[in-house]
């Protein structure tokens, strides 16, 4: 399984999100595509 | 395998997709394929031991990125095109127990997040023309796994009852300079005999000319043409009012009701499409607790809907159930 990570800040037009969105890609045995999402508070 | 085979009668694709007669089919609880690989237990699709929300390319898809030859040579007449597209898999929640309607506003309005990031990234690549939202709830719709979940199928050409929309939609624009939809729906606002309900962002009804008896239709009130385009308030706006028209559904019969709950927006193709409405379509099969709306010779054979109801009063026993106060 190959991770790779990638936060996602911004909502449409690029407007400042209450949380953050995080994605973690990770490739499955038969070679399939799989995507954890979470969701972290922003820090004021 | 999986290919599309051209109906040049009715002007449309069918898509055969043999492997999946082999997936998964109502699973014990224990063996989920779709729960969490919980530690010495039964490995699932998802190797974590939780979870919030999962998305993953469907083990049994309609379309592939790259998919095989098509297993039959077409004609002129008939011709057959390999089945490109992606078909993905969206987990709700680690729960197998429950429903979307279980889930707070706040988790739903994260779930719209991941819906929105799934419409930019499939519909930006190339071969995408139409990125498909759905879902399928309960047996009565076929449903092979009960964990919460969702469905999205990224089509390569415009599905048919996308087209035909899209084709009413810029008529209606070409002649009126206005879009379809949002006076369709400041018609049904005015009548308001088939309003459901209604927040600062979205109404839901059961349209003038509903199909099945407790279908809902949820607009966005402002002219939004994708999913995309909503800030964190109207995703909080839609979430709730998903959550009520479930609620509102689940307090029917005393049970939870199985639907099909699919999304109409912007298509990815580049084209342009005037009048594109973002907006969620519901078809509970029931008409009764008992009873089922099938769709036999006449929906089928002929295309035309029988609906055996009154969509203003099935809009009024919607609307007296109560659904407020939701988190």
């Amino acid at each position: 399984m190959t991770p790779s990570s990638q936060p996602d800040p911004t909502g449409p037009d690029g407007a400042e999100e209450v949380e953050r969105m995080e994605k973690e890609a990770i490739t499955l045995e038969d070679g399939r595509t799989l995507i954890y999402y979470r969701f972290v508070p922003e820090e004021r | 395998m999986s290919e599309l085979r051209w109906n040049p009668i009715n002007e449309e694709w069918v898509v055969t997709a043999t492997h999946r007669q082999d997936r998964t089919f109502m699973p014990p609880a224990d063996y989920c394929p779709i729960c969490p690989t919980r530690p010495g237990g039964f490995p699932t699709e998802v190797p974590a031991a939780d979870y919030e929300y999962v998305v993953f390319e469907n083990k049994f898809p309609s379309f592939r990125p790259h998919p095989d030859a098509p297993a039959i040579e077409g004609t002129d007449l008939m011709p057959v095109r390999s089945a490109v597209g992606a078909c993905e898999v969206v987990l709700y929640t680690p729960r197998h127990e429950g429903t979307l309607a279980d889930r707070t506003v706040l988790e739903i309005e994260r779930l719209v997040r991941v819906w929105q990031d799934r419409y930019r990234v499939l519909g930006a690549r190339s071969e995408i023309a139409y990125v498909f939202i759905f879902e399928n709830k309960g047996e009565a719709i076929g449903v092979t796994l009960p964990h919460p979940h969702g469905q999205i199928y990224a089509f390569g050409y415009l599905p048919p009852k996308i087209e035909r929309e899209l084709s009413s939609q810029a008529k209606y624009h070409a002649k009126t300079g206005r879009c379809l939809h949002c006076d369709v729906l400041d018609e049904e606002r005015r009548d308001a005999r088939r309003i459901v309900a209604e927040n600062a962002h979205f109404v839901a009804l059961v349209p003038f000319y509903a199909r099945y008896p407790y279908e809902v239709h949820l607009y966005a009130k402002g002219h939004v043409e994708a999913i995309d385009e909503f800030d964190r308030e109207a995703r909080l706006d839609l979430a709730a009012m998903l959550k009520t028209v479930m609620l509102k559904y689940d307090g029917l019969f005393g049970f939870s009701l199985p639907y099909m709950m699919v999304m109409h927006q912007r298509p990815t193709d580049g084209e342009d499409h005037p009048g594109c409405h973002f907006h969620v379509e519901f078809y509970p099969p029931n008409r009764t607790a008992q009873k089922l709306k099938y769709l036999a010779g006449c929906e089928s054979g002929a295309g035309t809907f029988i609906n055996d109801t009154l969509p203003e009063e099935k809009a009024a026993e919607l609307r007296a159930i109560p659904a407020d106060n939701i988190r």
